[in-house]
């Protein structure tokens, strides 16, 4: 063991003798990461104090049950399960129905052959991108208001003819689809730069086979991203619990909190309104763990399957 | 030691600087003004550049003296424009009626007047909303001063975290507040903790007709063209709202918007007397602390509302309907009845529907059983709402903030921040202060509001006492104050709760219970209301859940808090 890591150590050695130039070009990027990733995680601390912002970080009082007092007051919250359930609930969907959708939408594109259209679908689909926020959420507002042409269109089918951003069952789809919407056609680009790397030898090949154009699609253009799915997949995964907070912030009001309040939600509320910032930092390192577990996990899975991981 | 040494240095070096520039400029300038100013300035040094053209030499004297003595700790008045010329840093929070019309509060002829009236540069550390101060609270790098509008814990605790710096040993700089403080009891009460510390500078509204600005606000040419009264109880409502609907084809008869539905109409008491209830919010029945959203009857009070949501007199979109929507609603007649306020709400659609001479508003009282009877609450206030300016303990010069502070309590102040500029904003008329047109016909066309956010802080807060002259003159038309006597009659004062927090030691528990138990409520509140809750599992569920959720210990703090407020 100790061997190995002399040896190690060595082999360090030599690498910074002959690699020294790009040794140089990374350190600013190392102090970036330390300056302003790392540092600043010394403020974590908080979590296990009562912070008194005279006192400071480092000498506020820790709190009682050897300082994890604001874990448990959170574990034992009347809104513990339902914040963690509603995460859940609008993450996952949120991968389920918004993580194929670009890919669809790339793969769809891929087979179009009329350029000018393809590229004129294409600069269409990316617009919602480049809009704000808050303006996609006022738009989301005005066409779910009661006056908005999708509530109108759901009263058709039997819908209620009120707010839909007012009754709890709607909020998840409002979530998910806007996002979808938001998202698919930018998301849909790296999946197009993929497919371009493909060889064209490969379709020759397979129609020569006799593969139909699905067939093709199936067994040439999804084995060619995969590896970009992937790990697409695996960076989704990693903020499973990091659901878009300023969207639901602009969107969700206190008549639908039952399905819309999500963990960033409430620590916003609890640190930023109600003055609780240990407690609030408490629920924000239960979020980072989660996320961090899900990430670790899903990458060894991935490792194990497919032989495409992060590290 | 060194350090101050070299800042004393500095100070100087900077004065000596100011002093040789405003001569520069008085040798380019004709002087055409303030020639005896500059003459002061140019033979002493120390006094400010700013110092009125009509003050006499001997009065600069007697100033003088008077300043030394009170630096000696003996003299109770304080001379504007002060001595030395100070540079403040005041954070607040921005105020669209402000910035509507100025970069920010310091730069408003209100600012400027101000700071020429004490002789204090001030700088505003403009913060975009409350979540930015409570960051700047959390940083723990204060500005001298801050508007300050509450903290976790209360002031007591935000003494402890070093945020606000006790007025105590400084109170012979702000001797036109002592004044104010020893003419009333609760004044001081309010504005001292239960240590004896005195917070800051405090918001005074000082007249009761102050004190309810929000209420129940109708169509009165509706109520005229249908032959109806104005509404007193329960089913008075109802039957308004009803013709309302059918007969003026109202298309939300009543809509008012989630804010104003709890924390006005509910957390006031504007709907609940006649079901029993006083109010939503805490309140006492001598001297025991209730919470009302935690009592029984608080469930007849939802199904009131549900009863007129589910028949479509209650706006569908209430919980995301926004101000302008209902204003707009009310101007077009598709609303008759709203919760709101004289000057945003009254005021602003009577100022818009000016032309159209059938539209006319008026405010109805708190409902009650019965017709007659004097509700229990109303929108009401406390004298001192809790808004100070706090001096912090990093302010640079602590006596000069204290005294450029004290400035709202004098009576040149309290003419400044009630009314503004005399001769611009106000004349004396008949021996009372009077708006002029700039603020009551502003020729830019700006609403009374807006003009008076650029002269005054009497439209919001500020370290002053409030008149009642002010009142009178915004919501003077008729209507407004027809609304104003009929939300102001009640048994609100009885039942009121003082301005009290919670003991500090408990202030961490408290703000934990409370944020989980009014989150809790709000969202029952409006699942009762819209009936996806249905109203059989109040006592099962919503009561029981509370329970759960230790309301009891919350009103319990509440209790201990009031009953050293009282023992005071």
């Amino acid at each position: 063991m100790k061997n190995k890591k002399k040896s190690g150590l060595r082999r360090l050695g030599n690498d910074l003798r002959k690699y020294s130039d790009a040794y140089m070009m990374v350190i600013p990027v190392v102090i970036f990461y330390l300056l302003f990733c790392y540092k600043p995680m010394y403020g974590i601390l908080i979590a296990f104090k009562d912070y008194s912002p005279a006192a400071g970080i480092w000498d506020s009082d820790w709190t009682s049950s050897y300082g994890f007092q604001h874990f448990i007051d959170f574990f034992q919250s009347y809104y513990f399960t339902r914040i963690l359930k509603n995460t859940l609930v609008i993450s996952i969907s949120s991968i389920i129905f918004g993580f194929p959708a670009p890919i669809l939408l790339a793969l769809l594109l891929n087979e179009l052959k009329n350029e000018k259209f393809k590229r004129v679908t294409q600069t269409i689909s990316y617009m919602p991108h480049f809009i704000s926020m808050v303006v996609v959420c006022s738009m989301v507002q005005l066409f779910t208001s009661n006056k908005g042409f999708i509530t109108y269109l759901l009263s058709f089918l039997g819908g209620p003819d009120c707010s839909l951003l007012t009754r709890p069952n709607y909020f998840v789809p409002i979530y998910v689809l806007s996002g979808i919407w938001q998202g698919i056609g930018w998301d849909a680009i790296i999946y197009l730069a993929a497919l371009t790397g493909i060889d064209q030898e490969l379709y020759e090949a397979a129609r020569i086979d006799g593969a139909g154009r699905w067939k093709q699609t199936l067994h040439v253009t999804l084995p060619g991203i995969s590896g970009t799915v992937i790990i697409m997949l695996l960076l989704r995964l990693g903020n499973v619990m990091n659901v878009g907070f300023e969207k639901i912030i602009l969107l969700y009001n206190e008549g639908i909190y039952e399905t819309a309040d999500v963990i960033s939600t409430f620590v916003y509320r609890k640190g930023l309104q109600d003055f609780q910032w240990g407690y609030s930092a408490a629920v924000g390192i239960f979020n980072s763990v989660i996320n961090f577990v899900v990430v670790m996990v899903f990458n060894k899975i991935s490792r194990k399957v497919s032989d495409v991981s992060l590290w | 030691m060194k350090k101050l040494y070299q800042w004393k240095k500095v100070t100087a070096c900077i004065m000596a600087a100011a002093v040789t520039l405003s001569v520069c400029a008085c040798g380019n300038q004709n002087g055409d003004k303030d020639d005896a100013g500059k003459t002061t300035s140019q033979e002493n040094p120390e006094a400010s550049k700013e110092t009125p053209a009509e003050e006499t030499s001997s009065e600069a004297e007697k100033s003088e003296e008077s300043q030394a003595e009170s630096e000696a700790g003996g003299a109770a008045e304080v001379t504007y424009p002060l001595k030395e010329k100070v540079h403040l840093t005041l954070a607040m929070v921005d105020e669209a009626a402000v910035t509507a019309n100025a970069k920010n509060l310091a730069e408003t002829p209100f600012g400027k007047a101000w700071q020429e009236a004490t002789g204090v540069e001030l700088e505003i550390m403009q913060l975009a909303d409350g979540d930015a101060l409570n960051l700047l609270y959390a940083s723990g790098e204060l500005p001298d001063m801050i508007a300050y509008s509450g903290y976790t814990g209360g002031a007591e605790k935000a003494i402890k975290d070093k945020i606000i710096q006790p007025l105590n040993d400084y109170m012979q700089y702000a001797p036109d507040l002592q004044a104010v403080l020893d003419s009333n009891d609760l004044y001081k009460k309010s504005s001292t903790t239960k240590d004896g510390d005195i917070i800051g500078f405090p918001f005074i509204r000082g007249d009761d007709y102050l004190l309810s600005s929000a209420g129940l606000i109708i169509r009165q040419d509706w109520l005229d063209d249908l032959n109806l009264e104005l509404p007193q109880t329960p089913d008075d409502l109802y039957e308004v709202l009803k013709a309302f609907k059918e007969e003026k084809g109202a298309k939300v008869p009543f809509s008012v918007g989630n804010w104003w539905l709890k924390s006005i109409a509910l957390e006031h008491g504007l709907l609940t007397s006649p079901f029993g209830l006083v109010k939503g919010n805490f309140y006492q029945v001598d001297g025991k602390v209730h919470y009302g959203y935690a009592e029984e009857a608080y469930k007849d009070v939802l199904a009131f509302l549900n009863k007129l949501y589910a028949e479509g007199l209650l706006d569908p979109n209430f919980q995301t309907v926004d101000d302008n929507t209902i204003r707009a609603n009310i101007m077009n007649g598709e609303t008759g009845v709203t919760v709101g306020n004289t000057g945003g709400y009254m005021g602003n659609m009577l100022q818009t529907m000016e032309e159209d001479p059938t539209f006319n508003l008026n405010g109805f009282g708190p409902l009650v059983a019965k017709a007659g009877d004097v509700p229990m609450s109303t929108h009401y206030d406390n004298a001192l709402p809790g808004k100070y300016i706090i001096v912090t303990p990093s302010c640079s010069n602590k006596e000069a903030a204290v005294q450029f502070l004290n400035y709202g309590y004098t009576k040149e102040g309290s003419l400044l921040f009630n009314y503004g500029i005399e001769g611009e904003s106000y004349t004396i008329v008949d021996g009372e202060p009077t708006y002029t047109d700039l603020i009551m016909h502003n020729p830019d066309g700006l609403t009374k509001q807006l003009a008076l956010a650029q002269y005054t802080r009497a439209w919001q807060d500020g370290p002053f006492v409030q008149e009642k002259g002010y009142q009178l003159q915004y919501a003077d038309l008729p209507s407004q104050k027809s609304a104003l006597s009929n939300w102001t009659r009640s048994d609100a004062a009885k039942y009121n709760m003082p301005p009290v927090t919670v003991a500090e030691e408990d202030a961490s528990e408290y703000s934990k219970l409370m944020g989980d138990i009014g989150t809790y409520v709000s969202e029952m509140t409006i699942q009762y209301i819209t009936g996806l809750e249905p109203l059989d599992t109040f006592e099962s569920k919503y009561l029981e859940t509370l329970k759960s959720m230790n309301v009891e210990r919350a009103i319990e703090m509440r209790q201990e808090a009031l009953d050293d407020f009282n023992a005071r």
